[in-house]
């Protein structure tokens, strides 16, 4: 009886705590829903990723009917959640207890590459335009379907290919990490063609240069480490682009890279490389021009630290990474440290070219390089009045080798590859501009879509 | 929509139940029923029509077959006959919309015009709804339930957002009364909430954790995966067999859990299938409402297992081609379940429990992680590399990245593994057994119980967030 007694209460009893458990329960879905509700409170970017987050769909009866206005408005909602990096933050910690990490990984998948060709014949573009036209479309054929169309990748299938390029395959060690190349032969192909078509169109009239940075594990590791991790030779895939080209200038990188690899040249939480890096290529440029290259103590410069970057965020922020943060070293120059840019709805900025980013977070030290990525960017040296001009095509690497450019000519155009909204080869004609030079780094252009995209900018 | 999406947790469903619960009960079905063509509409809305249509279908064959009594010869065949036009209309939609393109694509060395014949999307939650359909109209013909008289009913049945696209497939008959008149105490709304995060937890931070792992070591493409070393391939299967287990249990925790929230009692659909001891054990665990659809509404019908030897061996194959082409218009799939055929012959007329006891569910095991490598290699030049790979015909043996992958997921992978079996909710039961005598116990009992669901919802929301990987295994079917 009496036992029969204390299960009843013991059932009450129960049924108050389930009682409750369903009240937090529901009390925090309603929150979540409220905190969804409040649109002004939702972010544009995400400093913990590094990105822009994605907007809300634009509605078409064709996205419509097919559902993916609707699932747009899915990821819209919660990739820009309220609160989104604090979250973020909150589940790296969790997904930090996983299993332990060890002082040397691998990230990613193993590297499948192609076999870089020892023996290059480089292309031979026509001058004439008839027969240029007809090279180009024998090109074409790998990247069209059916319709005859060439297929450009939007912007959003670009990046992603760009961010698979730089971070899907890491190498990490004692708080730095390294990307592992693998050389793709249809990218190299559609690159150096690409250029080579540019020159040919250009001939006698701009000079063609292409500078292509090494990834940092090409330029930091030794032999030995690089041979264990598999991947492509980057020094051999610099060699096969420069000798596939024709009419244009190939300028040596990552020999001199690797003589001063004891040095500065590479961030270790980030992907780029230093302004020191860039400044030994910059004396490499100045030796092709013939020019007197500026010595790096004439620079008065600007530190940025801590500086966490990319590699840094894709690991869930290491702790010895945070432990030993990298500086970032910005050099100003001497004609000039004002620019205009264009950002992507076509705005106009006045900006530096050395921007001071030391009250924005970690993450953005190298932001302070000539204002970042945009479609268009100017920088008038009004010391100089010889009409020389240039045009840089580039994705973030040429950022921090633009600054030294400065000094040597009265305009520099920059155009980044991945948000520009001009013929470049057009552009270049009408502003009679002398020096064509294409500066990327050999990861980033190295997918067919990206390829395909610097083509269809020539 | 799916489940395991912050716009369906903290939107849609929010404002679902709060809806349904303060709206007068006379109303609620149609807040079910606007709910669910809403969350269908989501993944295309054109694919609405095929639900409606359908539905229609079966509502309109169910009714013309109660028109004829089974007295007369002629009654008989009647119901016969608007029995089998209603399936065969039904099956139809579900062929065209599913199965068109991998016909065309078998047959067109034979009919080349057929490479012309366009390729369509799969309308979502199509093999999961004809499926549930088919059983109400024959459960009318069997007279095992009632015809629907109201069009809207049915379809409420039929585009329940909690099973309409995932599963379980729910027969008419668990739901016939419950659609009519129901009642949720505060037991069963506990009930229904903790199920519902256990499972959207499992999916949102276990199942997405080991799929991530498994696309690692798995890449997608003949020429990436030629590239894996053998145990990349090997520990990505282990991965990828938690991931689909968990995957799609979640969604059947999730869909029965929100039953439960508003009084519906849907069948379980898993029992702890990576328990079983023989394969036959195995397919009594595993997505036991497609399993039992097919034993009641193919193989039975058929002749079951009481018949010749040559008879049962064809019904098995009957059954066990249909359940490999019901995942998927695609040839590993029908792979896998002939695959499974073998080995249930195997057991009948082979081994007949000669395993010794311990080893039967490594053996059970094992069958099923091979199994898992036909189904999820959907291209066979993919799954002849993989088969290379694993044999170390590809990259090696094994690399630093795989070490990383390991080494960086063992406690996740440990924590995987112990949920996919019973030890949590025996657990819970010991807790409760012991309860009954302390009541400190007791007392950790209802606090763990009080804080579970909430605990479960804030950890999916953090990994939801943080992680933009959510497919959804199942869809596909």
């Amino acid at each position: 009886m009496k036992d029969k007694k204390l299960i009843s209460q013991q059932k009450k009893v129960t049924r108050q705590f389930r009682t409750i458990g369903c009240m937090l329960f529901i009390f925090v879905l309603l929150l979540g829903a409220l905190l969804g509700l409040l649109v002004p409170l939702r972010p544009d970017v995400s400093e913990v990723e590094n990105r822009t987050l994605t907007k809300f769909p634009e509605f078409t009866l064709e996205t419509f009917l097919n559902g993916e206005y609707f699932s747009d408005i899915s990821t819209w909602y919660s990739d820009t959640f309220p609160l989104r990096d604090q979250f973020i933050t909150a589940n790296q910690k969790i997904t930090a207890l996983y299993g332990p990490k060890t002082n040397e990984q691998v990230l990613g998948a193993d590297v499948q590459a192609d076999e870089i060709p020892t023996e290059t014949t480089s292309v031979q573009p026509d001058t004439s335009q008839a027969t240029l036209s007809q090279t180009d479309s024998s090109t074409d054929t790998q990247s069209q379907v059916g319709n005859g169309e060439p297929v450009l990748p939007n912007s959003y299938q670009m990046e992603e290919a760009v961010q698979d390029q730089i971070q899907k395959r890491l190498y990490v060690k004692d708080g730095a990490a390294y990307t592992i190349y693998g050389f793709d032969q249809s990218a190299a192909d559609i690159y150096t063609k690409a250029l080579s078509n540019a020159a040919a169109e250009l001939s006698g009239q701009t000079n063609v240069y292409s500078i292509l940075v090494p990834l940092n594990s090409g330029v930091m590791l030794d032999e030995k480490t690089l041979e264990s991790l598999g991947g492509s030779d980057q020094k051999q895939t610099i060699s096969y682009y420069y000798n596939s080209y024709s009419g244009v200038t190939g300028v040596e990188t990552i020999d001199t890279l690797r003589e001063h690899n004891s040095e500065y040249l590479y961030f270790r939480t980030d992907h780029h490389w230093t302004a020191l890096g860039a400044y030994y290529v910059y004396r490499n440029f100045c030796q092709v021009k013939g020019w007197t290259p500026n010595e790096l103590d004439s620079y008065e410069t600007m530190q940025f630290t801590p500086f966490l970057g990319t590699y840094y965020t894709k690991l869930n922020k290491p702790a010895d990474m945070e432990a030993n943060p990298d500086t970032v070293t910005a050099y100003i120059p001497h004609g000039t440290n004002t620019m205009t840019y264009q950002d992507k709805d076509g705005k106009e900025y006045e900006w530096n070219v050395i921007r001071d980013v030391s009250k924005r977070s970690a993450g953005s030290g190298y932001s302070t390089f000539i204002a970042g990525d945009n479609p268009m960017s100017v920088i008038q040296n009004p010391n100089i009045t010889d009409g020389s001009s240039c045009l840089v095509l580039k994705e973030s690497y040429a950022n921090c080798l633009v600054p030294f450019l400065v000094d040597h000519y009265q305009t520099i155009y920059i155009v980044d590859f991945r948000y520009a909204n001009v013929n470049v080869v057009d552009f270049i004609k009408e502003k009679q501009i002398k020096d064509f030079i294409a500066v990327n780094n050999i990861g980033i252009i190295n997918s067919e879509k990206v390829a395909t995209t610097i083509k269809g900018l020539l | 929509m799916v489940f395991s999406s912050l716009l369906f947790v903290f939107f849609f469903l929010a404002i679902h139940l709060v809806v349904y619960n303060f709206i007068q009960p006379k109303y609620r079905n149609t807040v079910l029923l606007v709910s669910s063509l809403i969350f269908y509409s989501w993944g295309g809305p054109r694919y609405l029509v095929l639900l409606l249509l359908d539905t229609a279908i079966a509502w309109f064959s169910a009714l013309c077959l109660n028109r004829w009594d089974e007295d007369s010869k002629e009654g008989l065949r009647n119901r016969r006959i608007c029995m089998i036009a209603g399936i065969a209309g039904m099956l139809l939609i579900l062929g065209i919309f599913k199965y068109l393109g991998f016909f065309c694509d078998t047959f067109a060395f034979l009919i080349p015009a057929l490479e012309d014949v366009p390729r369509l999307v799969l309308p979502i939650g199509i093999s999961f709804y004809t499926f549930q359909l088919i059983s109400y109209v024959v459960d009318v013909y069997r007279k095992d339930v009632e015809a629907q008289p109201a069009y809207w009913k049915l379809l409420l049945y039929s585009s329940l957002f909690h099973q309409c696209i995932a599963g379980p497939i729910v027969r008419y008959e668990t739901v016939a009364e419950e659609i009519e008149e129901r009642h949720v105490s505060i037991n069963d709304l506990y009930a229904g909430i903790r199920r519902f995060s256990v499972g959207l937890a499992k999916k949102a931070v276990l199942a997405n954790g080991c799929a991530s792992v498994a696309d690692t070591l798995m890449p997608a493409g003949v020429e990436s995966l030629s590239a894996q070393p053998a145990m990349a391939i090997w520990l990505g299967m282990v991965f990828y067999m938690l991931q689909i287990y968990l995957d799609f249990s979640a969604y059947s925790d999730m869909a029965i859990g929100m039953g439960r929230m508003v009084g519906f009692h849907y069948m379980e659909n898993f029992n702890y299938p990576y328990m079983a001891v023989s394969v036959q054990d195995f397919w009594r665990r595993w997505h036991i409402s497609l399993s039992s659809f097919f034993r009641d509404y193919v193989y039975i019908p058929l002749g079951g297992s009481r018949c010749s030897q040559q008879k049962y061996i064809r019904n098995m194959i009957v059954v066990w081609f249909l359940t490999g082409l019901w995942h998927g218009a695609s040839w590993n799939f029908i792979f896998w379940g002939l695959y499974y055929l073998i080995f249930l012959l195997l057991e009948k007329f082979v081994i007949n429990d000669k395993i010794p006891g311990a080893l039967k569910h490594v053996y059970t095991l094992a069958v099923v992680y091979f199994g898992w490598i036909l189904f999820r290699f959907t291209d066979l030049h993919e799954l002849g590399t993989a088969l290379k790979g694993m044999l170390g015909l590809g990259g090696g043996f094994t690399s630093m990245a795989v070490t990383t992958q390991f080494v960086g997921h063992i406690f996740f992978l440990l924590f995987a593994i112990v949920a996919v079996t019973p030890l949590g909710k025996r657990l819970r039961r010991a807790l409760y057994e012991l309860g009954k005598e302390s009541s400190v116990l007791y007392n950790i009992l209802n606090v763990t119980e009080m804080l579970t669901p909430v605990f479960l919802l804030l950890l999916s929301l953090l990994a939801l967030i943080g992680d933009s990987y959510n497919p959804f295994l199942y869809f596909q079917f």
